[in-house]
């Protein structure tokens, strides 16, 4: 008895299934392509990482989609969009990208998703982001605060102190003259 | 060292040129009569700019054309513009000093003025540019300075120029400063006669014109010719640093510091050539300043326009051939978009019409070489404008929130405005004003350098 009844049930949960991904697929054949854009936490001084999925109208992951990610510049009027990057979605239909602003706080975000240069999806999303500095590491001696940038900016100030001291020196040196007495 | 760059100074006092010294000192003594009419119009323009400027104060920087798309635009050409020129006549007198050129004496004191009212006009730019006029306290006081940005580097730079440009008018003024003092010291006692009086006695400290002070004060002289060289050569390229180091098409260009300092030179020798004209109808010194004058400066310009022509063709050349988005359409739109009648303006004008005046001898006279000087300042200035707009209204921003549905990749617009074209004219206009109000303090000439260059060329069957 209890063969037939789990046989049965089991039917009944298959059936249940095959047409609940029937109908889903229906649902998403109807709609369009899919791109849900997350944020993961803000870490200070590594970024944020943007993560845009983008799904096939059948739920497949869409490969080889170049993602624009943009972010709002409030500053500007009318608060347009400026890129920050882009990536490729990979085999499950992912593109990342980290984000490193120089600023904290809350920012809206564009993904735009493209294939053979059609746009195919989008997304917004705000996010909290922290402040990372792009730039900073130990790579690039050369700014200001790394060690051939202090010392760079040491010897232009102390040139430019020289030829301040220089000029004040040859102004000097005409305007105090010579003694009388040992010229004609 | 400084035997080496020591001028020959006359074993024998120089005889003295009353004539010259008549000529030269008369505009300083007694006031032209178009003078006044001619400081109250330039004045009244001057004016105008500061009540434009005002306006901007209360109306913001909109109302001079600037907007999100356009953030760079009139004020920062100007400020290019108007320090490229002050580069050119400190040169081209250090040139001569050090080249030891006898025919430079009547062109020095000229260009040298030039240079240091110019100057501080083209710093001035920076106010108006910033918008706000309190941002100036961050870029020169110290706890805010920013180390990493080429602004304050130029000031830097731009800062140390001035000061060497006022010490390069100084020095060789000690002399003549002297030379009128003696000449005052004959006049009847009057406000004007003291107040020169105490100029001068300020100018010469303790001089006295022994051999030994003036091989001192030459020496002083060629050392700072020399420094002024390269340090005019470091302002400029520092000043392109502004552009060249952004991520922009058309700004971010390696050759963009040399492309500066030609363009300095070749229009610095224009307005030399300009203010020698005017100096030279205004003050009667027909006498003292010739053609060959005209001409000889007429060579040296088209020396430098040449090579900023060469400049401005590897630069399109190398960007265009490169077929990359961003430098391509930068090419595209000034050579054959939006920009192209003041890209084509600069290239005929400044290009080739100065060029053909001085390779047709008939043309090659002071009245053509002024006319090429002329077109060449004009055009440099329009060329400034193509470096620096077209690149400004490069569209790195998406403008979502415009009429076209919110993906906009459209270039921005500058307009001129009242404001911004009154100020430039006021600075234009500041720097003839503030010449008329230096030649009327100081000889336009330097008198002893005349003398002692006319007892060298007699005395050794040199060349003037």
């Amino acid at each position: 008895m209890r063969t037939p009844t789990r046989v049965l049930g089991g039917l009944l949960v298959g059936g249940v299934a095959v047409l609940a991904l029937a109908l889903g697929g229906v649902a998403g054949a109807s709609g369009a392509t899919s791109l849900q854009l997350r944020a993961g936490a803000p870490v200070t001084g590594v970024g944020t990482a943007l993560t845009a999925v983008v799904d096939s109208p059948a739920g497949a992951p869409v490969t080889g989609a170049v993602v624009t990610f943009e972010v709002h510049v409030p500053e500007f009027a009318g608060s347009p969009l400026l890129t920050i990057g882009r990536a490729t979605t990979d085999a499950s239909g992912v593109a990342a990208f980290t984000y490193q602003p120089t600023w904290a706080g809350p920012t809206s975000f564009v993904a735009t998703a493209a294939l053979g240069g059609s746009t195919i999806a989008q997304g917004t999303l705000t996010a909290s982001v922290a402040r990372t500095d792009p730039f900073a590491g130990p790579i690039n001696a050369t700014r200001t605060d790394g060690l051939i940038g202090r010392w760079a900016v040491a010897v232009l100030l102390a040139l430019v102190l020289a030829m301040w001291i220089t000029l004040l020196a040859l102004v000097v040196r005409v305007q105090q003259g010579s003694p009388r007495t040992t010229e004609g | 060292m400084t035997d080496v760059i020591v001028e020959p100074v006359p074993s024998e006092a120089h005889p003295v040129d009353h004539e010259l010294r008549h000529a030269v000192l008369r505009p300083v003594l007694e006031t032209p009569r178009w003078w006044w009419p001619s400081v109250l119009v330039l004045g009244a323009v001057v004016a105008l700019g500061i009540v434009a400027w005002i306006f901007q104060l209360a109306h913001g920087l909109g109302s001079a054309g600037y907007n999100d798309d356009a953030f760079w635009g009139i004020y920062e050409s100007n400020l290019v513009t108007f320090i490229g020129v002050s580069y050119g006549g400190a040169v081209v007198s250090a040139i001569l000093r050090l080249t030891h050129q006898s025919w430079r004496a009547p062109l020095t004191r000229i260009a040298e003025a030039t240079a240091l009212v110019t100057l501080p006009i083209g710093m001035i730019f920076i106010i108006p540019h910033l918008g706000n006029p309190g941002k100036i306290w961050e870029l020169v006081w110290p706890p805010y300075w920013n180390l990493s940005s080429p602004i304050l580097w130029d000031f830097f730079a731009v800062s140390t120029y001035l000061m060497a440009t006022i010490v390069f008018f100084y020095l060789p003024l000690v002399p003549d400063a002297k030379v009128a003092l003696e000449q005052l010291d004959a006049e009847a006692p009057s406000t004007r006669v003291k107040v020169r009086q105490t100029l001068y006695r300020t100018l010469v400290g303790r001089y006295g014109g022994t051999p030994t002070e003036r091989r001192r004060l030459n020496g002083s002289i060629g050392l700072l010719a020399i420094m002024i060289i390269p340090m005019a050569v470091s302002v400029h390229s520092v000043l392109s640093f502004a552009f060249a180091s952004s991520s922009r098409a058309g700004y971010m260009e390696t050759i963009l510091p040399v492309y500066f300092v030609v363009a300095a030179l070749y229009s610095g020798v224009a307005l030399v050539v300009i203010s020698v004209a005017a100096v030279r109808k205004l003050f009667h010194l027909e006498s003292y300043i010739a053609s060959r004058h005209f001409v000889r400066l007429g060579f040296l310009m088209i020396a430098f326009g040449a090579a900023y022509l060469y400049l401005t063709f590897t630069e399109y050349l190398i960007d265009g051939y490169s077929n990359t988005a961003g430098p391509a359409a930068w090419v595209h739109q000034v050579v054959a978009g939006r920009y192209w009648v003041p890209f084509w303006f600069y290239f005929v004008a400044g290009g080739l019409v100065p060029l053909l005046i001085m390779a047709i001898k008939p043309l090659r006279t002071k009245t053509g070489v002024t006319i090429a000087s002329v077109f060449v300042v004009l055009s440099l200035w329009v060329k400034r404008l193509v470096i620096v707009i077209p690149a400004a209204t490069e569209p790195l921003v998406r403008a979502a929130t415009k009429a076209s549905g919110g993906v906009s990749t459209g270039w921005g617009t500058y307009h001129f405005t009242w404001i911004s074209i009154s100020i430039t004219v006021a600075a234009t206009a500041a720097i003839f004003l503030l010449l008329l109000i230096v030649f009327r303090f100081v000889p336009a000439l330097s008198v002893t350098e005349m003398e002692e260059l006319a007892h060298e060329t007699r005395t050794q069957g040199g060349r003037s």
